[in-house]
């Protein structure tokens, strides 16, 4: 009976079999080591959509890859600047670095890293993990009220969930490490998110809004703002986790990296509506205990809305809490200036001059 | 299971292993017993269905053979006199019920999964049609559209004594249920797939070698190029054609041309490769059709199994029947009738739609074009035309079907001429949408060099006869991009800017 | 009693070249290939198996007006000899 079923004999492989395979086995590595090769070449950029970390991020995925070609391009940078939206759009780096160049006749490379929803929180986790890969002279905190508060974070929160963000805080992750070792994954990763056509509209939009230093332009407009007396943070208190995300960023000033806390500046008819209670509670519940925090890591907390803000041209804001592009110059301009006098009095390092050596 | 899974992968390697130690029999019956857990995967209606199709044509085709042998064979010459009249009375009843029996379910089908159909039962319909009801999976039976023309052409085959009536029940299912060609093809001929199943088997390193290059070679189409190609262009281009600009609809209408041809032509090398592996050849479906110089040979190209039983079932009875009745072949009626008839069969089979009747319209109307276009003019083999002719016919050609993708992609006929308007007026669009252009190119060039490294050696896997090196880069490249097409992406279309 | 392939030949000849080709010096080999090269195509055999029934009384089933059976002079010949 068992010779009626079981006869081995349709299958008639002969040697020699499986060269070819053999061979190939030994050229697909090389075909990798090629890929991670011109992955790392400035050509790349032309050919391929943004680079990712594998996060559902798309703004962070594309300040991360703008940065990584500034980079790439011009060296290491000296100044990174991480706060929400307001950053994102109320710092434009060119305007800074000019203003800093026509006051010490010295150039620096600032890197904008704005991004929207950003709170406490996810702003002690990006800064570390900034500071770990690039190494800033200088890391500028960009704060408001709001990134203490819970009712905000929802795009910037996930991130902390990152593989690659886990690694870069010392959590290995096999995925992590090969997001950050190897330049093809990363433009892997990019691609296969860019091809679906969903992401890629949204993935376009931030590549064209946001420049080369990171900058998210808010273009100038004359429509009125509104909700100028509308109270946005109400029963406001300082949500803990944010708190110690905060306080994990004051914790990188060193002899490394500087940190500067600097506070975002709103529209001065907003002002006394940003937090219930007013003016008072403003400074009550926000400024004071920031600039005590600050004080604790000595850090210095350059505060901008009493006397900074009303100087902003009354065209200047694109909302309520939002600097446009004219406001952002003027702001910018005036922080490049800021930043030369704060080197002047020596509460800041030279960035002009190489310190530790460049990543 | 989908065949792109590693599910498939797996279930393959598994009835392959089991499949070469044991004797041909043995063989078909493992075969069957695979084929059959493979169709109760998807869902256990359709094996149902399936069954049920195979006893019905296999006990109707011992009908219909004993009708026909009971009746002597007309002697020589006895064609000449009323020869095709002779020929009919040797057809039995049982090949009218056989027919009738295949061709009313796969009209059911098809009616219950049109827009045309849904109107016809209404609601009622619309209701059971929840995927949770037993019954929708009876009305929706993926694979039904390929092997009910296998039962057809068997039936008819019978009748005409070109193959006998099978009397070995488990080939006969065999030949029904082969999970390479169970789902979508290519539609075998039983004169041939029985035959075959009958046969030993040999498996030696050719044939693992030719298997192995045709999966690579499919998943390279299907992934590589099919797959990208369709995350190119917008989701809802065909359904919304007003919206977008002429070049993002010529350029969509481009890229859904090498869409549906790598998809197919992608999955039947998948699945003709399998099959190289258990020693069983299944016929090629595709032969670059897309260097094709005229229609006529467009269509010995393209869904080749379905294009040969179309011809061999509609188009010759068709034609042959009118030249007894109008013997001068320049006449309309032999010129129109006949393709129009094939190409409006076959759009039907596709889909119950006025989308896809305008599509085989077209075609028919093309290929009758093409005979009055060329008239009482002395015929001209194709290869030895100026190369300059030939290339510039094949562009016609490619142009001309590629218009008539339209309405089979919009499935609509009204959407279908918003789209031709939009092709032909140009506008800018109020979509933003952007069609990334270069990498269209990119796929499309990659679908045209397997194609022309296929067509100028008329041989599938030409890539067999390079020199190793150059096989073994290919195959590594290959390999690299199918690895990184498979690559789910995040879902990022939700961002949308927050400014806080 | 099956067809003599010399008979049939030239016949068939004659009604390629000058109805179907419609080229009547033409140098048709006996194998050179007709349906693959574009010569003849669909509708073309639809009229050869009209012409081989009024002719030589032998129908040609549907199923064989293929490539592989009626590509050149020499298959055709041996089609209709295999069926009469």
């Amino acid at each position: 009976m068992p010779e009626k079923i079981f006869k081995p004999e349709s299958l008639s492989i002969s040697r020699p079999f499986g060269n070819t395979f053999l061979l190939s086995l030994i050229l697909f590595p090389l075909l990798l080591g090629f890929s991670e090769g011109f992955s790392r070449t400035l050509l790349v950029d032309e050919v391929m959509p943004p680079p990712s970390v594998g996060a559902s991020n798309p703004e962070f995925e594309v300040k991360l890859a703008h940065l990584e070609q500034l980079v790439k391009r011009d060296g290491a940078v000296d100044c990174l600047i991480v706060g929400s939206s307001q950053i994102d759009g109320g710092i434009n780096p060119v305007a800074l670095t000019k203003a800093y160049a026509q006051r010490t006749g010295k150039t620096i490379l600032c890197y904008n890293f704005g991004i929207s929803t950003l709170t406490g929180e996810a702003m002690g986790v990006i800064t570390r993990v900034l500071e770990a890969k690039y190494h800033p002279r200088l890391m500028f905190l960009g704060i408001s009220p709001r990134d203490f508060s819970d009712q905000f974070g929802e795009n910037s929160r996930p991130l902390l969930k990152n593989p690659w963000i886990q690694y870069m805080l010392g959590n290995d992750n096999y995925t992590g490490w090969l997001i950050d070792h190897s330049s093809a994954y990363r433009y892997y990763l990019g691609m296969t998110n860019w091809k679906d056509p969903g992401n890629r509209v949204v993935i376009e939009e931030y590549a064209n809004k946001i420049d080369g230093f990171g900058y998210g332009r808010l273009p100038n407009h004359h429509t009125p703002l509104v909700q100028l007396d509308e109270v946005l943070l109400k029963k406001y208190k300082f949500n803990p986790s944010d708190v110690d995300g905060f306080r994990q960023a004051l914790n990188l000033n060193g002899a490394q990296t500087r940190v500067v806390v600097i506070e975002m500046p709103v529209n001065p008819a907003f002002y006394p509506n940003y937090i219930e209670g007013g003016e008072s509670a403003y400074h009550e519940k926000f400024t004071q205990p920031v600039s005590a925090m600050a004080e604790e890591y000595g850090v210095p907390f350059w505060q901008t809305q009493v006397e900074i803000a009303p100087q902003v041209p009354a065209d200047g804001w694109n909302d309520r809490r939002h600097l446009n592009e004219d406001g952002a110059a003027f702001f910018s301009t005036w922080l490049g200036g800021k930043i030369a006098d704060a080197q002047m009095q020596s509460q800041i390092p030279d960035l002009t001059q190489s310190a530790s050596p460049s990543p | 299971m989908d065949i792109l899974s590693w599910q498939f992968a797996a279930f393959t390697v598994v009835v392959l292993a089991i499949y070469y130690l044991l004797t041909r029999r043995a063989q078909n019956v493992w075969l069957l017993l695979a084929s059959y857990v493979f169709y109760l995967s998807m869902a256990w209606q359709y094996l149902a269905l399936l069954l049920l199709t195979t006893v019905v044509n296999y006990f109707l085709a011992w009908r219909i053979e004993r009708d026909v042998l009971d009746r002597p064979r007309p002697a020589v010459g006895e064609a000449a006199t009323g020869g095709a009249r002779s020929l009919r009375s040797r057809s039995s009843p049982f090949l009218s019920v056989g027919l009738l029996w295949n061709v009313a379910a796969l009209v059911l089908f098809h009616l219950a999964s049109s827009t045309y159909g849904q109107s016809i039962f209404g609601s009622d319909l619309h209701l059971a049609l929840n995927p949770h009801s037993i019954w929708t999976r009876f009305l929706f039976p993926v694979g039904f559209s390929f092997y009910s023309l296998q039962a057809i052409s068997y039936l008819v085959d019978v009748s005409r004594r070109q193959v006998p009536a099978s009397r070995d029940a488990l080939d006969f299912a065999l030949y029904m249920a082969y999970f390479p060609k169970l789902t979508a093809g290519p539609i075998e001929r039983a004169r041939g797939f029985l035959p075959a199943l009958a046969r030993p088997r040999r498996v030696d390193n050719q044939a693992v070698t030719r298997g192995l290059a045709l999966i690579v070679t499919g998943l390279v189409r299907k992934l590589v190029i099919a797959q990208t190609l369709q995350q190119m262009i917008s989701t809802d281009l065909f359904k919304s054609p007003l919206s977008y600009g002429g070049l993002q609809l010529w350029g969509g209408i481009l890229a859904y041309s090498f869409i549906l041809y790598n998809d197919f032509a992608g999955y039947t090398s998948i699945m003709r490769g399998v099959s190289a592996l258990f020693g069983l050849e299944l016929n090629q479906n595709f032969n670059q059709p897309y260097f094709s110089r005229s229609f006529s040979e467009f269509w010995t190209r393209w869904h080749i199994s379905l294009s040969n039983w179309l011809r061999d079932y509609i188009f010759f009875p068709v034609s042959r029947t009118l030249l007894r009745r109008q013997p001068n072949p320049r006449h309309p009626l032999n010129l129109v009738v006949p393709p129009l008839t094939t190409m409006l069969v076959s759009s039907l089979w596709h889909g119950f739609s006025l989308g896809m009747v305008t599509w085989g319209g077209l075609h028919g109307l093309y290929q009758a074009l093409e005979r009055l276009v060329q008239g009482s003019r002395p015929r001209q083999s194709q290869n030895r035309r100026p190369a300059l002719q030939q290339v510039s016919s094949a562009l016609l050609t490619f142009l001309l079907a590629m218009l008539a993708w339209v309405p089979f992609a919009t499935n609509d006929f009204s959407l279908a001429l918003q789209y031709w308007k939009g092709m032909v007026l140009l506008g800018p669009g109020v979509n933003a949408f952007r069609m990334p252009f270069g990498w269209i190119f990119a796929a499309i060039g990659l679908s045209l060099a397997i194609d022309w490294a296929q067509y100028h050696t008329a041989d599938d896997v030409v890539f067999l006869k390079w020199v190793r090196p150059a096989q073994a880069f290919l195959l590594a490249l290959a390999v690299l991009l199918v690895l990184a097409s498979l690559g789910q992406a995040v879902d990022v279309s939700g961002f949308v800017y927050q400014g806080f | 009693m099956p067809f003599d392939p010399a008979e049939i030949k030239p016949r068939l000849r004659e009604y390629l070249l000058t109805q179907l080709i419609r080229r009547p010096d033409y140098p048709l080999k006996d194998d050179e290939p007709m349906i693959s090269m574009g010569l003849i195509d669909s509708f073309s055999l639809a009229q050869v198996a009209v012409f081989v029934e009024d002719t030589f009384g032998v129908y040609l089933p549907d199923t064989d007006l293929t490539v592989d059976n009626m590509d050149t002079l020499n298959q055709m010949v041996a089609e209709i000899v295999r069926e009469s």
